[in-house]
């Protein structure tokens, strides 16, 4: 049995903060401390170096993105701290500012609807925790439609795959989820990277930020 | 335009030495516009005076008195009306230059201050003589001691004032007279401020006045509804959303802990399912009553978020580059908003445009392009958007474009004013 992942929790809704510490504590995570605004959230992570830290968007003061403002900060003092931001908006703006955002450690972003779905959040925490990144299937929908014109060349298939991978799965992960072989996905990979004119790439975050990248685009 | 309100405006007060000095003023104005007319008219006195020397002679001199006074009265209205339009602004403290336009040139411009002019040379007249006998009479009277004490007396109409004791009485009555004269002269100054104000302002000045009234109280509903929309959002983002999201987690740590053959795991799975298709609907309501992105990241991040939801793919171009005024982002979202969803329900369109960009310093200018079938602001509708845009643009001073003929394709333009450069905010 491994030591749990120690989180710190910044969330401004008491009912949801109080519902995603006992979820965390049910699934495995030791919760070091839960707070209610982006300061508490700094001087938490600061004393506590938590393994991962959980942060809301929009907090008070003034309910603008104190939140991911804050978790920019956090990667900036310390490159190799996992960041999930929970957030009640599909918008990508969000995204890029974190991935904007220097650092090793593993990112993610997630619609707050995502929490419910209990074994399923845990799983993408633990993935980001080991340096994964994972961005909302919702987000890489509305990226995808916005790129729509050089993805025509995909296959659907292909399609899929990238959708998979934007979310940071792994190869494994990806052909269990889409039920084909390894070999096939790493074929897939091949020619979507191919196909975008990205460049090849086996690092799972230097990939999926180049996916993210190039879906981000300017659209047309 | 240093009010908003559409009541008649209540007479500012005005400081008794300034109405004495109005009134001062004025009476001399007055009586040089008596002068000059009773100069003009000089041939007709002399005709009417010299009655034995002919008719021919008469005629003459009353024809040339009459074309004198038609050439000079209207210069001399236009010069009274201008003169007592400026004294009347600096009486009440208001802005001099919106007075009434006025050419020689333009005989409709005219009427008003002849007819001011008429008032002005009887009614006023009547006042300017009766106020300077007085003054003259006070000044003799305060005068008469000296007089008296040279050996000498004064005249005051019908009094002579030759002994200590009248003097005394003729100083005392020209102190009283005077300050009569003083405590009049606000009302006296108001009074005529009215006079100047009701009869020299055009029909078309008021109406310009109350439009401009007209524009800035839908400016106001405008920013109130805004207000209005920002505080509902808020309510969902922080009240109904995080409840219904509890709800979820509840049911979704419930299922953890359900056993996969449990009785009514189904049930509860449902209803998480309910729960998440709310959840997403309510996402969609939120961001159409005010998107955050918006506030955070502006108003091409905006727009173009929500192009990422719509079925027609929308390019957008932006040479803006910088943020723009809050008010401006907002009023400009909510207007491209409605082009967009416009161009997604009615256009059949299979591409659109919308070009953000910047025509000259101090200005914006939107346009939303699409090569859809046309017809827009003329099939029908009556679902308000055209005129919700038409309400926004005027709150921002700016101007609507919009050319769509039948068969497309669809421009339509915003321009607005937008000061430069903004910071964060």
């Amino acid at each position: 049995m491994t030591e749990p992942i120690t989180v710190v929790i910044a969330e401004d809704n008491a009912l949801l903060r109080e519902g995603l510490a006992g979820l965390l504590d049910r699934g495995g995570f030791r919760v070091l401390a839960a707070v209610g605004n982006a300061d508490e959230l700094l001087r938490a992570c600061r004393a506590l170096a938590p393994d991962l830290v959980i942060t809301d968007v929009r907090m008070p003061p003034d309910h603008r993105a104190e939140g991911l403002a804050a978790a920019v900060l956090l990667r900036a003092e310390n490159p190799d701290l996992p960041v999930v931001v929970l957030s009640q908006y599909v918008e990508q703006s969000y995204v890029a500012d974190l991935l904007d955002s220097s650092g090793r450690g593993g990112i993610g972003y997630l619609l707050k609807d995502r929490v419910s779905d209990v074994a399923d959040f845990g799983e993408t925490l633990r993935r980001v925790h080991a340096g994964g990144t994972a961005v909302d299937p919702e987000v890489i929908g509305q990226l995808l439609r916005r790129r729509r014109d050089p993805l025509e060349r995909l296959t659907a298939r292909e399609r899929e795959v990238l959708a998979e991978m934007a979310q940071g799965h792994s190869n494994a992960a990806i052909a269990r989820r889409l039920f084909v072989s390894d070999a096939a996905v790493v074929k897939h990979i091949g020619n979507i990277m191919m196909k975008l004119d990205l460049p090849p790439n086996d690092d799972q975050n230097r990939r999926v930020a180049a996916v993210l990248a190039y879906l981000r685009g300017p659209a047309g | 335009m240093q009010r908003a309100g559409s009541a008649p405006e209540a007479p500012p007060a005005i400081g008794a030495w300034r109405a004495v000095l109005h009134v001062g003023g004025t009476s001399l104005r007055v009586l040089a516009a008596l002068a000059a007319v009773g100069l003009l008219g000089a041939p007709i006195w002399l005709a009417l005076g010299r009655a034995e020397r002919g008719a021919g002679a008469v005629g003459a001199l009353v024809i040339a008195g009459l074309v004198l006074l038609g050439a000079g009265l209207p210069v001399i209205a236009a010069v009274a009306a201008r003169s007592d339009w400026r004294a009347v602004a600096w009486l009440l403290g208001a802005d001099p230059t919106d007075g009434p336009t006025i050419r020689l040139t333009e005989p409709r411009s005219l009427v008003r201050p002849l007819a001011y002019t008429v008032v002005l040379l009887t009614l006023g007249g009547a006042a300017a003589v009766l106020i300077a006998v007085l003054v003259v009479a006070a000044v003799v009277a305060l005068t008469s001691p000296i007089l008296v004490a040279a050996g000498d007396h004064a005249v005051i109409g019908p009094f002579a004032v030759d002994t200590a004791a009248r003097a005394v009485v003729a100083v005392a009555a020209a102190l009283v007279v005077l300050a009569g004269l003083v405590a009049v002269a606000p009302p006296l100054a108001r009074a005529h401020a009215a006079v100047v104000r009701q009869v020299l302002t055009r029909p078309e000045q008021r109406l310009r006045r109350d439009l401009a009234t007209t524009a800035l109280s839908r400016a106001r509903l405008v920013r109130a509804f805004d207000v209005e929309r920002r505080r509902i959002e808020r309510d969902l983002h922080d009240g109904v959303q995080p409840q219904l999201l509890s709800v979820s987690m509840t049911l979704g740590l419930a299922l953890a802990a359900m056993p996969a053959d449990a009785p009514g795991r189904a049930d509860v799975l449902r209803a998480q399912q309910q729960a998440r298709s709310t959840l997403d609907a309510l996402r969609g309501f939120v961001r159409n009553i005010h998107p955050q992105v918006l506030i955070d990241h502006g108003l091409v991040a905006a727009v173009s978020e929500l192009a990422d939801t719509l079925p027609v793919p929308i390019t957008i171009t932006d040479r803006l580059g910088d943020r723009l005024p809050a008010e401006v982002e907002t009023n400009l979202y909510f207007c491209i908003a409605e082009l967009m969803a416009n161009v997604a329900k009615h256009s059949l369109a299979e591409h659109a445009q919308v070009e953000l960009e910047r025509p000259a310093p101090g200005r914006v200018r939107v346009t939303v392009r699409d090569d859809g079938r046309g017809g827009a602001a003329s099939n029908g509708r009556v679902d308000g958007g055209l005129a919700g845009i038409a309400d926004r643009v005027a709150a921002l001073g700016g101007s609507l474009l919009i050319d769509s003929p039948l068969g497309g394709p669809t421009i339509a333009a915003i321009t607005v004013a937008a000061p430069g450069k903004e910071a964060n905010r």
